[in-house]
């Protein structure tokens, strides 16, 4: 329950809030739910990246680093308590 | 995600039709919460702002009433016809805009069925360019804001129109660096092309360092992206892209 909240809250504020509450709340989500971070980094690359732009999907890109860490921290903390 | 993302580049217009009313319900909730925390201000206050305001508007009416009449008498002069050539114009919906679009980009809700190509230039409700439409689907399309990050555009600043590159810094800034000898000062504004020269911005601030031959000129924009609803898309055919434009003489 509390990871289906905390994904949904994330990836709903891609469309409802600045995007550094997006940020902060993937960040809060990664404790949880390691794949938060890369879903929101690529749901808002997908909405509002622009390749024009000249700047790399850095929100993908982030968050995929981000999700990496996260996983590598969850699987230890999992081996260490069993 | 990946449904979406596939979704996203392989069917773009169909994509942004599920999109869109998530966008329109943050709007509603946006303005209804803006409302609201108003609601706690200071009614006196705000009165007096609104009446000024209110003044304002007329004096404007009156002007543009003004000015709409000198256009009328040069067209006819000119040209022996006082109408004016038409040029155009797309009014589009923006459905998503900075700051929840972290990359500076508005989404507008017109595409290419409406007109839209790659390359037409957006201006808010004040008449002040925004930026440039970057990517068009069939009923959707992106602007690239000329404050997202990096992207640079020709201008002129001051009342010698000075050439100069300005530089997006995004969260909807723009800075320019320039000699110190060419003595710009805050309130001066800045041009972009267009049919003419267009004001973009005011000077804010002048970041001075002593130890350096140039100064960073903070530019404010005429036209705030964070609250624009609706903007203007115009074919000027100055831009092809909204990369690297470069000025090298100044008009007059």
């Amino acid at each position: 329950m509390m990871r289906a909240t905390v994904t949904l809250v994330t990836l709903l504020s891609t469309v409802f809030l600045p995007w550094q509450v997006t940020v902060l709340c993937a960040l809060g989500a990664a404790f949880v739910e390691p794949l938060v971070p890369v879903a929101a980094g690529l749901l808002l690359d997908v909405l509002y990246y622009v390749p024009q732009s000249g700047l790399l999907p850095r929100y993908t890109i982030g968050g995929a680093l981000l999700s990496i860490v996260a996983s590598v921290v969850h699987s230890r903390l999992r081996t260490r308590s069993m | 995600m990946l449904v979406l993302l596939v979704m996203r580049f392989a069917t773009p217009s169909f994509f942004w039709q599920i999109a869109s009313p998530l966008f329109r319900v943050a709007d509603a909730v946006a303005s209804a919460n803006h409302y609201f925390l108003g609601s706690f201000g200071d009614a006196a206050r705000v009165a007096i702002e609104n009446d000024a305001l209110r003044n304002m508007n007329e004096t404007l009416v009156t002007e543009n009433a003004a000015l709409t009449q000198k256009v009328a008498a040069l067209l006819l002069l000119t040209t022996g016809t006082a109408q004016s050539k038409s040029v155009a114009t797309i009014l589009a919906d923006v459905v998503a805009r900075p700051p929840v679009s972290p990359y500076d980009t508005l989404v507008l809700a017109q595409g290419a069925r409406a007109g839209v190509v790659l390359g037409m230039e957006a201006f808010g409700a004040s008449g002040a360019p925004l930026g440039i439409v970057s990517d068009v689907s069939q009923d959707f399309s992106h602007v690239l804001l000329f404050s997202s990050p990096d992207v640079r555009t020709a201008g002129w600043v001051g009342s010698q129109s000075v050439p100069v590159t300005i530089v997006g810094a995004g969260g909807g800034a723009l800075q320019v660096s320039l000699a110190r000898s060419a003595n710009i000062a805050v309130g001066d504004t800045v041009y972009v092309p267009g049919p003419g020269m267009l004001p973009l911005g005011i000077v804010g601030r002048v970041d001075d360092d002593p130890s350096s031959p140039s100064v960073i000129l903070r530019i404010r924009p005429l036209s705030n992206p964070f609250s624009v609803g609706a903007v203007t898309l115009r074919a000027t055919g100055v831009h092809g892209s909204a990369t690297l434009l470069v000025a090298t003489s100044t008009p007059r």
